[in-house]
């Protein structure tokens, strides 16, 4: 069983709006140990430097987009096997087949509440 | 009146019996050809000056962009005092115990939830931004294209004058094909912003997601007032100190949604704005002979052109408006099929 405490999350987003709902659900559900990232580009500087247990990534950013992001750590040997949620406002079919393409694990829609954000972390944390 | 390319019939020559120069029979039915073509334009100019569809780039955008502007400040502000009161409450709810604490941190879950209207209404104001700089940077090349434009003269392209040739005749088909091919190029530009096409269909999608930022701004207003009102019975059971600071942040979060009466009206600003530019667009349509027939939305893109496009930032369309997109329980069918 997974300990939230003991799991480092990066959340990617660019609008620092997102960036605190998120951040702050987590501390309520019990993740304590949370980075930030606001584009694809940032978080994956610092996925070189530090072991993650989930990545938590809008998709709408720019210069580099969530799903590039999420290509790029599933092209990385280092970095592949970390577990990614999509979060994000695009609903549309094909762009939840391109996120499952490219290796999501889950995939929240905006608006979004804490116990989907809780129900998608114990879908690809385990429970905790 | 319509504009309309090279006729393919025969032209009118001259007809008062004179004999015409060795070398200018075989330009007489171009020139005549040109010359009912600049009349045609003559016309089609003086119809798009009445209209002023300059106005849509020098007046209307820009004070739809103000209005717009002023909402994503609104929100962002209204959103970082509400998300201050929620760490506040948080840091009262860390010194609290028993169910108060568990029913204070409820209700701060849902602040924070209720926060997010800001990136929506960010990305859904981004995507009318979008759509106001296409419909701008059409209307500027159509006003170009028919030396209408700022710097332009107030004249069309001139028809190049050089003395008859022997070769004066192929100079002239190729002015014609020139003349005939900026009249297309006019007309395929009306016809991307066109009364039933792509459009309309960008119009209706731009009012769709105003309406949309309006929905959310009073969704979300709502659920912070719902909230702040449970957050009141909390401080109610809080006496002292803890509860007069629950309560005053209370009070921050309620002066925080007026976001949603400035946000209404300056969005419903922003709609009333969209359809003069609308009407000005029908008008510019119906001078350049625009028919509903030229003007079908493009065909729906194939399942493997959709795939194609996975790596690209095309898949990026916003939030969707209501009715559209999938709710979360069929993405995760969705994502469930092997």
């Amino acid at each position: 069983m997974l300990v939230p405490a003991h799991t480092s999350v990066l959340v990617v987003d660019d609008s620092k709006t997102m960036i605190r709902i998120v951040c702050n659900l987590l501390r309520q559900i019990g993740f304590s140990m949370i980075d930030e990232a606001t584009d694809g580009n940032g978080a994956l500087d610092l996925m070189q430097n530090k072991s993650y247990g989930v990545v938590i990534s809008d998709w709408n950013m720019e210069p580099m987009t969530g799903l590039k992001l999420l290509q790029n750590v599933r092209a990385d040997e280092k970095l592949k096997k970390t577990p990614f949620i999509m979060v994000t406002a695009e609903s549309a079919v094909d762009n939840v087949i391109a996120a499952k393409k490219a290796g999501v694990n889950d995939y929240i829609v905006k608006p979004f509440n804490a116990e989907t954000l809780k129900s998608k972390l114990v879908n690809v944390l385990g429970h905790f | 009146m319509a504009v309309t390319g090279p006729t393919n019939g025969p032209t009118n020559g001259p007809t008062n019996g004179q004999a015409t120069p060795p070398g200018t029979a075989d330009v007489l039915p171009s020139i005549a050809e040109i010359t009912r073509l600049l009349d045609h334009l003559q016309q089609v100019q003086d119809e798009v000056r009445n209209i002023r569809p300059q106005e849509i780039g020098a007046t209307h955008i820009p004070n739809a962009n103000d209005q717009l502007g002023t909402v994503l400040k609104t929100n962002e502000t209204a959103a970082g005092n509400i998300l201050d009161s929620c760490e506040q409450l948080q840091a009262i709810a860390n010194d609290a115990t028993g169910p108060v604490r568990n029913e204070l941190l409820a209700v701060i879950a849902q602040l924070f939830e209720a926060c997010d209207f800001q990136d929506l209404t960010g990305q859904r104001i981004r995507l009318v931004r979008l759509s106001f700089d296409t419909i701008e940077r059409k209307i500027a090349g159509i006003m170009s294209a028919l030396g209408l434009g700022a710097a332009s003269p107030r004249k069309p392209a001139p028809v190049v004058r050089q003395p008859l040739a022997p070769s004066a005749g192929s100079l002239l088909a190729a002015e014609l094909e020139r003349l005939a091919a900026c009249m297309h190029r006019i007309r395929a530009d009306v016809v991307s912003i066109g009364p039933s096409g792509e459009r309309r269909a960008s119009l209706r999608e731009m009012n769709d997601q105003l309406l949309a930022v309006i929905d959310n701004a009073t969704s979300s207003a709502n659920r912070i007032l719902n909230a702040c009102e449970k957050l009141d019975g909390v401080a109610k059971q809080m006496p002292g100190l803890r509860g007069r600071r629950i309560s005053a942040v209370i009070a921050r979060i309620y002066e925080s949604c007026s976001f949603q009466d400035l946000t209404s009206q300056k969005v419903a600003k922003t709609v009333s704005l969209l359809g003069e530019i609308e009407t000005k667009i029908d008008h510019l349509a119906l001078a350049l002979g625009v028919h509903p027939a030229q003007d079908a939305p493009p065909a729906d893109a194939t399942a493997a052109e959709l795939m194609e496009k996975a790596n690209d930032v095309s898949l990026l369309k916003g939030p969707p408006v209501p009715g559209q997109g999938m709710d979360q329980s069929e993405i995760d069918r969705l994502l469930a099929q092997g």
